[in-house]
Formats: structure tokens, sequence, C-alpha cells
């Protein structure tokens, strides 16, 4: 941490309040909140693409990301899970990589030539896209393994931020526990959204890969872990900006088995589980509630129907609530003070009886000024004391 | 007509099959394909809208109907050549410069193809000047422009800004869409309407090809 006036000015209102709210760890406020007790304050967790981790460093003076999160009163440390030790993923000379599941990535750039040029991996080919039949697909042989991992240093790793910090098992943005998700990138988004209703048997015969590759994998992670893992996070985006990508009766019919395997697997080690989709899924959370969820993230603030005080009011009893800072248009292109009302609003209305947890909707992008990042964690500690 | 008639009803449930096989016989009936176009496929995929708009379709029942209407279309396109029958309008599209996704414009373009659009992809991170090149070249009643970053938005202003450089600006309507976009940034850029999803899309690039053609009645430049 740099010590210059400057450095240590810029964090002195942060500093004031932390001071004053917490009297707790960040594992025992996050596990209070989760429990739907009120610690000393809201639970703050945190997602930034790596360029604004830089630029909040540097602002606040901080020699390492693990100091930022120190000093932001960040309460959660991400798990990525094993380490793999399968055949090395393949290369090809376009310059794209196959993973786990065959399916062939590349890095691509945004902003390109700007100042807020950043990058992220995306899916290149979907190896399924173009097969017509059931058995051409039943002859694919690129299926994930869990015998591709080596499980014997999660705990420890784990163990680096306990007692103090609260444990997320989150798993790759690309790889996190998932049905719909492995399945858009085998087989194309659109493929296999029109393979929902015209090719049922397609869908069931992949989905059914995907699933026995996570339940393999994560009764190892867990079992190997012995209570490391404070919360366990999965993930499959199953809502749009102005509703659910597919209905309710689908998604039944579908995926809700598996959701609630996941979620039960987790629990059989005593884990709570954290779901994230983005967009509106609103009418999906009392199936959420029924399969067990804990926590559902990310509560995308401009999605339709996803305004957190009405959210907290109809189902805020029943599951905890993670999100709903919107990076979308407050975030990017507003001022402080509009910041600052979204993070109050969403503090006043979700932080009643714990049950929250305040973060942004998704990563806070390149273009946030840093002017709104801190005016956000400023707020958080302004107004998140109990 | 009866045929017709079970042609929606077809594309609506998303039939493909029976969708491409009554197509041929309203032909083979003798009807016209302008006809069986706006009375058949037109109806069905407002039918479609109607029921995404309420909830009652998602994207997989939208994805397929619009898949049976490409099919649909397909099989009238012989017929629709021999007769000279003019396509609902012409549409440039694209990414703009910077920004890579392509997921939500595909979607777009295929409901729009749907509809009778005859469509140009640039694809991806597609600067101004190549814009401006496909407008002078194309002469397209519409330009698509997309994004999915705030950090790239930017880049629409740049292109609109090229347009009118270009001086092509009132020569092509300009529908702007994408996650971040708002009807105030797409007002602010000069860009003619804003598209809140792809149905919602469609309906306002049908609108602006629909004033574009009484504009140039009006103005005489169009018998």
């Amino acid at each position: 941490m740099k010590e210059d006036r400057i450095f240590q000015e810029r964090r002195a209102r942060i500093n004031e309040l932390r001071a004053k709210n917490e009297r707790l760890t960040c594992r025992e406020r996050a596990l209070m909140s989760v429990k739907h007790q009120e610690p000393d304050r809201v639970p703050i967790d945190n997602w930034m693409v790596p360029e604004i981790q830089k630029k909040t460093m540097e602002y606040f003076g901080c020699d390492s990301y693990n100091e930022l999160l120190d000093f932001l009163g960040v309460d959660f440390r991400n798990n990525y899970g094993p380490s793999y030790v399968g055949q090395s993923f393949k290369k090809h000379p376009d310059g794209t990589v196959e993973d786990l599941w065959g399916v062939k990535r590349k890095t691509v750039v945004y902003g390109k030539g700007t100042a807020h040029q950043g990058s992220y991996s995306e899916v290149a080919e979907s190896p399924l896209e173009k097969i017509q039949t059931l058995e051409e697909i039943k002859k694919y042989d690129h299926w994930a393994s869990p015998e591709w991992w080596d499980y014997s240093k999660v705990k420890a790793d784990c163990q680096l931020y306990h007692p103090r910090y609260c444990v997320i098992n989150v798993g790759d943005r690309m790889d996190r526990t998932a049905q719909l998700k492995p399945m858009m990138y085998l087989r194309g988004i659109q493929q296999i959204f029109i393979d929902m209703v015209m090719n049922p048997a397609v869908v069931e015969f992949i989905r059914d890969r995907i699933i026995e590759y996570f339940v393999t994998y994560n009764h190892r992670v867990f079992s190997a872990v012995e209570g490391e893992i404070d919360i366990f996070m999965m993930g499959d985006d199953i809502g749009g900006q102005t509703g659910p990508l597919l209905s309710l009766d689908m998604w039944r019919r579908y995926f809700k088995q598996g959701f609630k395997t996941y979620i039960e697997i987790a629990h059989t080690y005593g884990i709570p589980v954290m779901y994230h989709t983005c967009g509106d899924v609103r009418q999906f959370i009392p199936d959420f509630i029924e399969c067990g969820l804990d926590i559902l993230q990310s509560l995308q603030p401009r999605a339709t129907n996803m305004d957190i005080k009405k959210l907290k009011e109809e189902f805020g009893k029943d599951i905890t609530f993670q999100g709903a800072m919107d990076i979308q248009q407050v975030l990017p292109l507003g001022k402080p003070e509009d910041v600052k009302a979204m993070a109050k609003y969403a503090l006043d209305s979700a932080k009643k009886g714990g049950g929250y947890i305040i973060c942004t909707a998704h990563n806070i992008q390149v273009d946030t000024p840093i002017e709104n990042v801190v005016a956000l964690f400023e707020t958080y500690h302004e107004h998140g004391n109990y | 007509m009866r045929s017709i008639r079970q042609l929606e009803c077809a594309i609506v449930k998303g039939d493909v099959n029976r969708a491409t096989a009554l197509t041929g016989k309203c032909l083979r009936e003798g009807l016209h394909p302008a006809h069986i176009i706006e009375q058949g496929i037109l109806r069905a995929m407002e039918i479609v809208g109607e029921r995404w708009k309420t909830y009652e379709y998602f994207l997989p029942n939208v994805l397929v109907s619009a898949m049976a209407t490409k099919l649909s279309l397909g099989t009238l396109q012989p017929a629709l050549m021999r007769v000279r029958s003019r396509s609902a309008g012409k549409a440039v599209a694209g990414t703009v410069k910077g920004d890579v996704h392509d997921i939500g414009k595909n979607i777009f373009l295929m409901f729009l193809e749907a509809n009778g659009f005859e469509i140009i992809d640039l694809g991806i991170d597609v600067t101004p000047e190549s814009f401006v090149k496909a407008v002078r070249k194309e002469r397209p009643d519409l330009l698509l422009l997309s994004c999915l970053y705030t950090v790239t938005m930017h880049s629409m202003e740049d292109t609109i800004i090229a347009l009118k450089k270009a001086g092509l600006k009132g020569r092509v309507k300009i529908l702007v869409g994408g996650a971040p976009i708002t009807k105030g940034f797409a007002d602010s850029i000069g860009a003619d309407e804003f598209g809140m999803d792809a149905l919602d899309g469609v309906k306002k690039a049908k609108e602006l090809t629909t004033e574009r053609t009484a504009g140039r009645k009006k103005s005489g430049l169009e018998p």
C-alpha cells in the first residue's frame, strides 16, 4: 500500500466508515447474511474487468489486487477450483485454441485503438453446430472428463483465505458449472434454441453428457476441500434484457432437474449455492426457491421485472440476492450522484433482515470513470451499515 | 384461401416442413407470390411478434418460426423473380467498429429477412468508412448499426458523422440497437430510430421503410 499523502486522503473516507461499521470478519458477515440474519453491514462482492482493477489500484495506491479488495472491504474471495492436468489444449493455425469440450476459442479485443481497449475470450466455432442427426452427435468424442483435473490442491487454495474471508468456488467464466451455457458453446446459440423446439432428443443427449461431467466433478471438488468452500457458484444465462430467453415450461422440461441436482450435491456437503444469470428471470424465482437455491445473482437492474425493491418484497424471505448495481448505464455513463442514488436505493430496499450481498450486476466495464467506482464503494460503506 | 391460412398457422407453430410444403401448394393453386407473402407469411410473423411481446413466445419459438419463414420465402424465390416483386426494403447492417458481438444482430437480421428485407451484412468490427462505402454502393433503404458494449457506442456516432461528411445522411434511414442503446442515445447521435429488441427492430424497420417510400413518392423521386 502506498503511503503518499494523496493516496491516504483518497482512502480516508472508506477507512473511516469501515472503522465505524465493522465488527465481524468478512466470512462471518457473509454467512450471516446468507442465513437471513443482519450482520454489522451488508456484505460486499466485487466484479471488475482487469483494466478497471488496475485503474482502481492506481487511484487508491494499492500494490496488488488483493490489497485493493482488502481496502475496499470486499468480503468474498474467489476459488477457481482444481488444476487442469489433462492433455494440452489443441492449438489451431488460425490462432484459436480448443477448450475442455473441444470448442474453439479465441481472444477478441474490443474498443481497439481507444482509451478503453480490453479483451474477452469468446467462442470461435461450435463443433456440433453443423451436425444434423443425433446419431452423428453421439459419435462426438470430445466430452470433458472429471479425470482431467488434480483436486489435491483446492483445499489449500481455499484455506489461504480462511478464517477471514468468505470463499466462493466460482470456477472459470467459460467452464463454470452449468447446463445451457456449455450447450450453447457446443451447439451454437441459435441452433440449441431451435433444437429445444425441433430436436428435443439432441438437447437431452448433450445436456445429459454435461450434467454427468459436472456431477462427478463437483462431488470430487467438494469432497477434496473438506469444508473449506463457503459458497458454491454456478451460472447459466437464461434471462434477456426484456424477458426470459426461454419459457418457464421449457426450462422446467429441460433444465429444472439438473439445476436441482447441482444444488442437492452442494447441500450434501453443507455448502450454500449461488446461481448467476443475467437478465429478466423474475418468473423463474419461485422454481429456483423450490429447488433449494440459496443466493440469486446478478439482478440486472435495467432488465424488465428485476427491480430489487419489488423482488425483496416478494421473495426476500426465501432467497438471498446478490447484485443490482447497473453496469449498462449508471456506472459507465452516469454521474457520481447517480451511482450513489442507485446504491442507496438497493441498500435501503434490500438490506433489512439480511439476505442481500451488494455487487455490480456484472463486471464493472472498462469505460467506467474512476469517480463512479469511488462513489460506488463509498456508498456501500456509507449506507450498508445495520 | 384455405392453404394460405394453413401456411400462416404452420409458420406460427414453427412447423418448418409443413410451411415449405404449403408454400408449394399455394403456388400450385395459382396464388400470386406477393399475395402469399402478405396474407400468409407476414401475417404469421405479426402473430409471432405479438406472442413475443406478450411473453407467450420466447426465443426458441420465434427462431423456429423465422426459420420456417426463411424456407418458405426460399420456395417462393423463383416465382418472385418471375413476377419481379419488390422486397420489403434493402438494408446494410453491421456491428460497429471496436465491437465483435453479433449474436443479437444475427437474430435480428434473421427476423428481418423473414419479413422480406434484402440484407447486406458487413459483419463485425465495421469501420465508419466501410459503412459509407457500402451505403454508396448498395443504395439501401436502411442502415442498421449494432453494438453490445457502452465502450463501442461512440462508434455509432462516428459512423453517422462519416455519413454526414460523405453527404449520405439523408439518403438512408438509420436504425440502431444493442443492449446499451436507449432512445435518448439514438436521438442524441442523429439516428432515425432505435430498436428495443429484435422484433421491435423489425417493426421500426418497416415503419422507416414506409416513411421513406412515402417521402420518395411525395418528392416525386419514384412513381
